[in-house]
């Protein structure tokens, strides 16, 4: 009898809150410790969640990625004073936190000055130094509540647009007092990291409500959320405006707001609360979508084949498909012969089919790269790159005969030369001697294993067979991921070449931290060793710069360069594919790099269906 | 027996340091470490890469490493864990450990208690189709690789009948607006089956004093019944039922896969053994003697055919603990064989470490238990 | 004083009984219809397993004949990078150029599972053995002698039972190329010092006590002697038992590892049904409508690990004589 009452209290309650969407999780969040999850425990799971809690002085705008202000009322203005740059910022003074304090430049402040203090006295770790790097930040100021002035050593995009002014901000009223407690305790990190922020004041628009450890995470939408109501519009000219009808904030850039808009976004929330529920296995959550037990399922990595079949054939669940902010690549190790040879590099290019390995060994389930910087990231992607990459759009057979020319105009020689015919190798190649006139025994290709990606196992076993076939005697070992880590960057540098993958951020930075000649210390993120002057000083003109069409500018002439010497033979990805009900819930857009995942689901966005 | 019992308890703590000792640095052998996944965050400096490994205690060098952590173990202090950095080892431990008791005891015990039901009379109709349907079915379902079977009766159970849960322990929608935890569920249904065995264990030694059967049985019986209706009502009292019985009903179907899977081998065990007592003399005397047929099954012969059983079963309670990671994962059942393998997979040692002792100890209870067992049931075993 | 003449030499006899017990023991397995069935299943899969290299040669002159280049450029029956570039959408269901369709990757499934047959036989075999003649060995001694022998095996039964098999082995994969046969030799160990020395401890007990052993002793017979030929083969049937649980215990563990991704095996039954989860498959509906991708090997892994299971019961009633029914 109680079974059934409470059961009916369930149905009844489920009615009153019609508003909750129930959305699957793969792993359990670690913590909700912002502390922590910038620190040493980012997991994207947990980001899934805490991304929806907080907010910084500027973010990304849906879709496009403009960046637009946030917390703050406007554009910084940049000023040199003295030896420093000024950014000074124009904070919002409608935003409300949680628990009804005014959101002021107190706040801002204190968290700037705070985490600095940290990296610096304490070592905080982790992401956090993304967003403060202790080189470049010097502090935050207060001129008035809502006005503050940060310092820089430098003007860079990267740690300051990008950085420092991205950050996110934490009410000092609550995290002022545990911080102090905490800087008396033995290991003041230890002790932040392990607060309880169940009872946290947050800018976000979803409050924690109960975690049941094991099972899910509910969290309920804030009735005073401050910009609910606000409206987002994209413009197809570039500009962006955004109008907040509640409070009257209002704020136009990048040109004037007027002719067709690309896009439209008002802000919730929609929904009264979300559920993430916990699966242990993706067939769980797969058959719990599919039953209607949740309407998305959140995976960085996006639905396999089998999967996507199996849910296209479901009724009322749609699948999508986005392109990814990454790649997966083969890195060669310029230390060493033969990799230092550049016609050696770009020869083993050439041989790389990506079009074939992508459309038919993979069966259309991955997509070519061609650059550093991924075709997804519109804005930052140079379209040139593919045309300089070594073998593009040529025939099989062309690819071989302009290896074997690359290898010849170096000076390599074989024992036995190989022979191709049209599309076909009528002779094998044996036997390479380098220029110097010294024999190639073995160069060792690490690629994971198939339990671990079977795509690059298997495009490392093709790249092996294509390169014997002309006597280049590559040799594929499959192992382990973590044995590939240790003899990249832990050994250091114990390799020929590896095949690894990056996920990255919007910004493309990494352009030059992965290839700078500054960065080819042990552990760092130069593992190729590239070393090349003309890169290294466009490489710093393009971090130094403040302005960002400049950046632009100077990120295509780089990625240019990079394409011809390859370093990396930047080979495929996956295109990211999810899948949702259409009948439980309804998403503002469904074309977004990296798929819904990367915006963490649009929480504050989605509507139930009726 | 005592001076045997207290030489074992000094060999198990023996062990226990040795053990400690070989996985510490079997984990150091590993190639790479926790740190390995901020390599791949372009974001983190090689400097902001040294904060961490300050954090986690990897500038030390191993041996100062190895002798802080045996430090802390003297005191039973298992550190700090990577992955879940900074909550305690033991507390993740002890979060996990009644999901994971729970289910695989159960597990355990209908398994067992099938495979003895239906060896002990496998055994007695030897050669008859009885015998060999059971025999071909065990095996099949002995060899029937895990994780199919187990999607097979998610997708049989869960989709198309749609009688049992698909997965996960609990039905958040129920568990919404409660104030407690399914920890405190778990806690006191495993309090509720240890007092049920208690007082089995109890009844059963009080009903050796009766002299006839049926007083036996009605004793036995009645007593249980009894405390099963009273902690149905104690539970309905207390406002928990309802929960409680999700938590039962999301346990049917790992149960009901796993007993499936392994009835065979405890089985096979007892129609062996029960084969072989067959022979003795005792046995031809009791059936000479006109006694029913299952009186001299079950009363003479089952009960002396036990004894490797009881080994078996003892043993593999030990390794409860470690769980199915098959099983735990395929059910979305976060337990501590699940946690294992997220843990090994992320090269946590902490946690590693922390997991394996704890199975260890478990083992190590075990296996003195089933020795000292063996003893008391078997007059002729003596130390 | 009698005496009988023997006429034929020794050997003779001794040859003629060995023949003798042998029929009967051949008789007596005859009757066990699932023992026959089981020897049955293992020859068709050792035959199956040589078979293998003949196979895509015959596929080759049946459907390849006018594509040599095509043939040798995607060898579309390899088993670990085979392609078939003239399917359009892997996996495909069977038919006549793939009996038992291709995997997600374009691979032959039926080559798959010949090509790992012999390699699952040696896994197996290699592993039950070692771990049976060190358990039984082991299990003896301690039973015969106990004291320090007995102590200090068991302790080390106990380290060895402590130590989840799967952390050592994914441990070790990290850093030793696995080939199926270097696994098969860790697994033997492993399981060989662990618990069935206990079990055949205990039942190796229960032989010691016996009159029997006394009656040896005091004829003044050499314990090794007693061991080997009163205790051990007392308790070989059990072992026997454990040697076909052994087998399929490898299996299982290769396969398991390999499902769940941690060995870096190449190919095996268990990396067939990996490949068909991690390409997400086996859920749902997709259990039927994609078959092929898990019901063979899954098939295979039942058949040959319930096969030597069957011989293992069958082989037990010939030694023990005990068991039989006459």
């Amino acid at each position: 009898m109680k079974k059934v009452f409470a059961v009916l209290l369930v149905f009844v309650a489920a009615f009153v809150f019609a508003q909750t969407i129930n959305w699957a999780f793969l792993q359990e969040p670690i913590s909700l410790n912002i502390w922590d999850y910038l620190g040493p425990n980012a997991t994207v799971w947990t980001g899934y969640v805490m991304g929806p809690r907080i907010a910084g002085l500027y973010g990304y705008s849906d879709v496009r990625f403009d960046w637009i202000p946030s917390l703050a009322a406007d554009l910084p203005e940049l000023a040199q004073e003295g030896d420093h740059w000024v950014y000074t910022v124009k904070l919002r003074t409608d935003v409300k936190w949680s628990d009804g304090t005014q959101f002021s430049a107190d706040d801002v402040v204190w968290t700037m000055n705070t985490v600095r203090m940290f990296i610096v006295d304490y070592g905080l770790g982790g992401n956090w130094a993304g967003y403060i790097d202790p080189d470049y930040f010097v502090k935050a100021e207060k001129v008035d509540n809502f006005t503050v002035r940060i310092h820089f050593t430098t003007p860079s995009l990267a740690k300051a647009n990008f950085g420092a002014l991205m950050m996110p901000i934490l009410q000092k009223k609550y995290w002022e007092p545990k911080a102090e407690a905490a800087l008396k305790t033995g290991n003041p990190l230890q002790t932040m990291y392990n607060y309880d922020t169940s009872d946290e004041p947050i800018l976000g628009a979803f409050l924690l409500r109960k975690w049941e450890k094991g099972a899910f995470i509910e969290v309920t939408a804030r009735k005073d959320y401050y910009d609910t109501g606000s409206v987002l519009s994209l413009f197809k000219n570039g500009a962006v405006s955004i109008a907040n009808p509640k409070t009257g904030f209002s704020w136009t850039g990048y040109g004037e707001p007027t002719g067709e808009k690309q896009l439209e976004l008002v802000t919730g929330p929609y929904v009264d609360s979300i559920i993430y529920r916990m699966y242990l296995n993706r067939a769980a959550a797969i058959t719990a979508l599919i039953n209607g037990d949740v309407s998305f399922i959140f995976n960085s990595l996006g639905l396999q084949k089998g999967e996507a079949d199996q849910l296209a054939k479901v009724a009322n669940v749609k699948l999508i498909a986005n392109s990814v902010n990454g790649f997966r690549y083969m890195c060669f190790n310029m230390r060493r012969f033969p990799m230092n040879i550049k016609e050696f590099r770009q020869a083993i290019a050439a041989l790389v089919d990506r079009e074939f390995l992508t459309s038919r060994v993979l069966g259309g389930q991955a997509f070519p790269q061609y650059g550093v910087v991924p075709n997804g990231n519109a804005f930052w992607y140079n379209p040139n790159v593919e045309k300089l990459s070594p073998g593009y759009g040529m025939s099989s057979g062309d690819r071989r005969k302009l290896a074997i020319d690359l290898l010849k105009k170096a000076g390599f020689k074989w024992v036995v030369e190989p022979k191709v015919e049209g599309n076909n190798v009528v002779r094998q190649g044996r036997g390479l001697i380098g220029p110097n006139g010294q024999r190639i025994d073995q160069v060792e290709l690490l690629a994971p294993g198939a339990g671990y990606d079977p795509m690059r196992a298997t495009i490392a076993l093709y790249i092996e067979r294509w390169a014997n076939e002309i006597g280049i005697p590559i040799k594929a070992n499959l192992v382990d991921f973590n044995l590939i880590v240790q003899k990249v960057f832990d050994e250091p540098f114990n390799f020929d070449i590896y095949m690894l993958g990056w996920s990255l951020g919007y910004y493309p930075d990494h352009v030059s931290d992965f290839f700078h000649s500054k960065r080819a210390g042990v552990g760092d993120f130069n593992a190729a060793g590239y070393n090349n002057p003309e890169f290294d000083k466009l490489a710093d003109e393009f971090l130094a710069t403040a302005d960002i069409e400049t950046a632009r500018e100077l990120s295509f002439k780089l990625q240019e360069i990079l394409a011809e010497d390859v370093p990396y033979v930047v080979i495929f990805d996956t295109p990211v594919t999810e899948a949702f009900r259409t009948d439980q819930v309804v998403f503002p857009y469904e074309k977004t790099l990296s798929g819904l995942q990367y915006v963490n689901g649009t929480p504050t966005l989605v509507k139930a269906a009726k | 027996m005592l001076k045997f019992l207290g030489k074992r308890v000094f060999q198990i703590v023996i062990l226990l340091f040795i053990y400690v000792t070989i996985v510490f640095w079997l984990l150091e052998a590993m190639p790479g470490s926790f740190l390995d996944k901020y390599l791949m965050n372009p974001k983190i400096t090689p400097e902001i890469r040294e904060n961490l490994k300050r954090q986690f205690g990897f500038d030390k060098p191993v041996f100062t490493r190895y002798l802080y952590y045996m430090k802390n173990f003297l005191v039973l202090d298992l550190g700090v864990s990577f992955s879940y950095f900074p909550r305690k080892v033991t507390s993740i431990i002890s979060e996990r450990l009644p999901r994971t008791v729970f289910l695989f005891v159960t597990s355990t015990l209908v398994s067992y208690a099938f495979g003895y039901n239906l060896g002990k009379r496998s055994a007695w109709k030897r050669g008859k189709i009885v015998d060999q349907l059971t025999t071909f079915t065990g095996i099949v379902f002995w060899t029937i690789f895990l994780p199919l079977l187990a999607i097979f009766n998610i997708w049989l159970f869960g989709v198309i009948l749609g009688i049992l849960p698909l997965n996960q322990f609990i039905e958040p929608n129920l568990w919404r607006h409660v104030s407690f935890s399914a920890q405190d569920v778990f806690l006191k249904l495993l309090l509720n089956a240890f007092v049920f065995l208690v007082v089995f264990l109890a009844v059963l030694i009080i009903s050796k004093n009766f002299k006839t059967l049926i007083a036996k049985r009605t004793l036995l019986y009645s007593t249980l019944i009894s405390f099963v209706f009273v902690s149905i009502l104690t539970w309905i009292l207390s406002g928990r039922a309802v929960y409680a019985w999700d938590i039962i009903r999301h346990m049917v179907l790992p149960v009901f896969t796993l007993t499936l899977y392994s009835f065979a081998g405890s089985m096979l065990v007892m129609r062996d053994t029960m084969l072989d007592v067959i022979r003795e003399d005792y046995i031809t005397t009791a059936k000479a003697k006109g006694l029913p047929d299952k009186v001299v099954r079950d009363k003479h012969a089952a009960r002396n055919a036990l004894l490797p059983l009881m080994t078996n079963f003892v043993i593999s309670l030990g390794f409860t603990i470690g769980g199915g990671i098959i099983t735990e994962t395929m059910f979305s059942w976060p337990g501590l064989g699940r946690a294992y393998l997220e843990a090994l997979s992320q090269q946590d040692t902490p946690l590693l470490i922390g997991l394996l002792v704890f199975t260890g100890i478990f083992v190590l209870i075990a296996h003195l238990v089933a020795d000292v067992l063996y003893a008391f049931l078997d007059p002729r075993i003596r130390y | 004083m009698i005496e009988a003449a023997i006429k034929e030499p020794i050997w003779k006899i001794r040859l003629k009984l060995w023949l003798r017990s042998f029929r009967t023991g051949w008789e007596l397995f005859r009757e066990r219809r699932l023992a026959v069935f089981g020897l049955g299943v293992i020859i068709f899969f050792a035959v199956f397993g040589l078979l293998y290299p003949l196979y895509p040669t015959v596929m080759k002159n049946i459907f390849w004949k006018d594509d040599p280049f095509g043939y040798a450029t995607f060898a579309p029956y390899d088993p670990i990078i085979g392609f078939d570039p003239d399917i359009m959408s892997h996996p495909s269901p069977p038919s006549l150029r793939h009996p038992l369709g291709t995997d997600p990757l374009g691979r032959d499934i039926l080559s798959m599972i010949m090509y790992s047959t012999p390699r699952e036989f040696v896994l197996g075999i290699t592993a039950a053995l070692i771990t049976v003649v060190i358990g039984t060995i082991i299990g003896a001694s301690c039973a015969y002698y106990g004291g320090v022998i007995d102590t200090f095996f068991m302790r080390l039964a106990d380290i060895v039972m402590l130590f989840p098999s799967l952390a050592l082995l994914m441990v070790l994969s990290a850093f030793i190329d696995l080939t199926l046969f270097r696994l098969a030799v860790i697994i033997g160990m492993l399981s060989g010092f662990g618990s069935i020395t206990l079990v055949l401890k205990a039942q190796a007990l229960t032989v010691k006590v016996r009159p029997f052993i006394e009656a040896a002793k005091s004829t003044g017979a050499s314990d090794a002697y007693i061991i080997f030929k009163h205790i051990i083969p007392n308790i070989l049937p059990l072992s026997f038992l454990y040697m076909m649980l052994n087998v399929t215990g490898a299996i299982f563990t290769e396969a398991t590892l390999s499902f769940l991704g941690l060995a870096n095996i190449r190919m095996s039954w268990g990396v067939v049904i990996q490949m068909a989860e991690s390409s997400g498959y086996l859920m749902g509906a997709s259990i039927g409508t994609y078959w092929w991708l898990w019901l063979p090997a899954g098939a295979c892994i039942t058949l040959l690990c319930s096969a030597f299971y069957f011989l293992g019961r069958g082989l037990e009633e010939i030694v023990n004589p005990r068991l039989r029914k006459r």
